[in-house]
């Protein structure tokens, strides 16, 4: 169970989109959120899915591995879609009745419209995750805030995204301790698998407990670590990698503004399929 | 039959992708009840993926692990019975430790089992006897204990089953001498009181030769040497060849040997060392071995 999470990942690639400028990878991302959200029809969410289509493509990623994590989602897809099923405009055809319960036309399509959004929100970030190393993306976010300082909050930017890094950095750690005391604590004969729920939460205190004494621990020697090679916040660090903009970065711009227009552009004169 | 038989064990991590890993190839050996067996290779030779599928942790890929004649996998819902007789003492124990107290601790393994509660108080007692654990330690924290308490109790928590095949992997990393010694000493007292198969893995030669009759040498995910331990570290050039070496003392009477070609002997402690040389002098430079 816990092997299957890949959310955080990085995939290691030599594509288009992984020699991205990472900072550009952010803010297209977030481009490409809006974008999804602004879409109001289904000429201009199609813009959008053929976008994220041509996204995945250049992003060197095997479909799979984005399949992968939308199989953890699939419950909040079908959650959101069943739930606005029963919220269709009552002027559209009605498709079924049955005690107070009207299902329209209308219901149906705001359904997939939302659900496609809800797979076109994972797949998006999917790819910036899977395509850019921890590292750069923690780095880039400070970057990003740097404008930040001058409400003075530059030192809180820093300590924000160092702990982004270091919580990054520890998850693959602590998954491998999980399973080191899953296996010891299996082997001391615990029953982790069977019985009810009360007994499957009671079953996990000999794993949690370790595992918190365990990341403490971590905590205090990755403190006294950094102490040692005097580390004393953000103040006159230089950086290692230096970031830049490169004509990789201008494209990528350009093409998602082109995008972006030809979606406001069908919002505004198709009325076919509005949601 | 014997007691111990592991036959054509085969593992390969993330069987059917494309970054799938063969840990074990085709490892087969077999030891006999009450034997101790002192396991030697290199880091990610496959040590620890071979101790795990002797209680059944992970399921062999292809093989079979067969205990008292019967594979262990025969019954896949029965696994935890193996899992009591089959007692698995992992690296740094210390850090599965989660009890309020170091009774509670060592009793968790025992009541997994089903032990009665009256039981449980003799058994308990009985195993930090033998671990050296004071009985004022008992009602403490398990994490007010100092490291080498830590680790007592923890192969106490594990021993408290009574496992009849005890498997050990590197049970004194980070140990000072008389941690060590006091946990050898406890593990052979185990094995002498309950007459159980112990099997260790170490990356300290004296350690092994001290313990085991037996040694299995690992290379690369298979077994590149089987055999007693006197016989294992008289080939010391074969052990250099796989970056592993022989204890001290073998290796400097083997250079007094290039000296003294006469003297035969192959001893594997200091004691046999000064026995052996003892015995040269007393004959008058001839080997009575």
């Amino acid at each position: 169970m816990i092997k299957d999470i890949t959310f955080g990942q990085y995939f290691k690639a030599n594509s288009y989109i992984h020699k991205l400028d990472p900072r550009a990878k952010i803010l297209l991302l977030i481009l490409l959120i809006a974008l999804s959200f602004i879409a109001t029809n289904f000429v201009s969410l199609a813009c959008v899915v053929f976008f994220v289509l041509l996204l995945m493509f250049f992003s060197g990623i095997p479909v799979r591995m984005y399949l992968k994590n939308l199989k953890v989602v699939i419950p909040i897809i079908i959650f959101t879609a069943i739930l606005n099923v029963f919220y269709g405009d009552p002027d559209t055809l009605l498709l079924f009745s049955y005690w107070k319960i009207n299902i329209y036309l209308g219901g149906v399509l705001r359904a997939v419209f939302m659900a496609v959004r809800v797979i076109l929100l994972i797949v998006i970030s999917s790819a910036l995750t899977y395509t850019t190393t921890p590292n750069d993306l923690t780095d880039s976010i400070e970057r990003l805030l740097k404008p930040l300082k001058f409400l003075g909050l530059g030192q809180a930017v820093h300590t924000m995204s160092m702990m982004m890094t270091i919580a990054l950095r520890f998850i693959p750690t602590l998954i491998e301790e999980t399973n080191k005391i899953m296996n010891a604590q299996k082997a001391r004969g615990a029953d982790i698998e069977s019985g009810g729920l009360v007994k499957k939460v009671k079953a996990l205190l000999p794993i949690i407990i370790p595992l918190l004494i365990s990341a403490v621990r971590r905590a205090y020697e990755l403190a006294e670590a950094m102490e040692c090679r005097c580390y004393n916040g953000g103040k006159g660090r230089v950086r290692m990698k230096q970031l830049h903009i490169s004509w990789r970065d201008v494209l990528a711009f350009v093409i998602t503004s082109i995008f972006f227009s030809g979606v406001i552009l069908s919002n505004i004169f198709i009325q076919f399929g509005v949601i | 039959m014997s007691y111990l038989c592991v036959e054509n064990l085969t593992h390969i991590y993330g069987v059917g992708s494309p970054d799938n890993k063969v840990a074990i190839k085709n490892l087969s050996f077999s030891l006999e009840k009450g034997e101790t067996l002192g396991i030697i290779g290199h880091t990610g030779s496959g040590k620890s993926t071979l101790v795990n599928h002797l209680n059944g942790l992970i399921k062999p890929t292809s093989g079979r692990v067969v205990l008292n004649g019967e594979d262990i996998w025969k019954n896949p819902k029965e696994i935890k019975q193996i899992r009591g007789k089959v007692g698995l003492v992992f690296q740094y124990p210390e850090y599965q430790l989660f009890e309020e107290t170091v009774f509670k601790d060592i009793a968790f393994g025992p009541s997994n089992l089903g032990v009665s509660e009256e039981e449980l108080v003799t058994t308990v007692n009985e195993i930090a006897n033998l671990m050296h654990i004071s009985e004022d330690l008992l009602s403490k924290s398990p994490f007010d204990l100092s490291g080498g308490q830590k680790r007592r109790v923890a192969i106490a928590g594990v021993l408290a089953m009574r496992p009849e095949l005890l498997v050990l992997d590197e049970p004194t990393a980070g140990l000072d001498p008389v941690g060590r010694e006091t946990i050898f000493k406890a593990i052979s007292d185990y094995k002498q009181k309950y007459n159980a198969t112990v099997i260790i893995v170490s990356h300290s030669m004296e350690d092994i030769a001290a313990i085991s009759d037996k040694v299995l040498v690992m290379n690369k995910g298979e077994i590149a040497m089987f055999s007693d331990t006197r016989d294992i570290f008289s080939r010391s050039q074969e052990l250099k060849s796989l970056g592993l070496g022989v204890p001290v003392v073998s290796e400097v009477f083997y250079n007094i040997k290039k000296i003294y070609p006469d003297l035969t002997a192959s001893p594997l402690t200091v004691e046999e060392a000064v026995d052996a040389i003892n015995a040269y002098i007393v004959n008058g430079g001839v080997s009575n071995d």
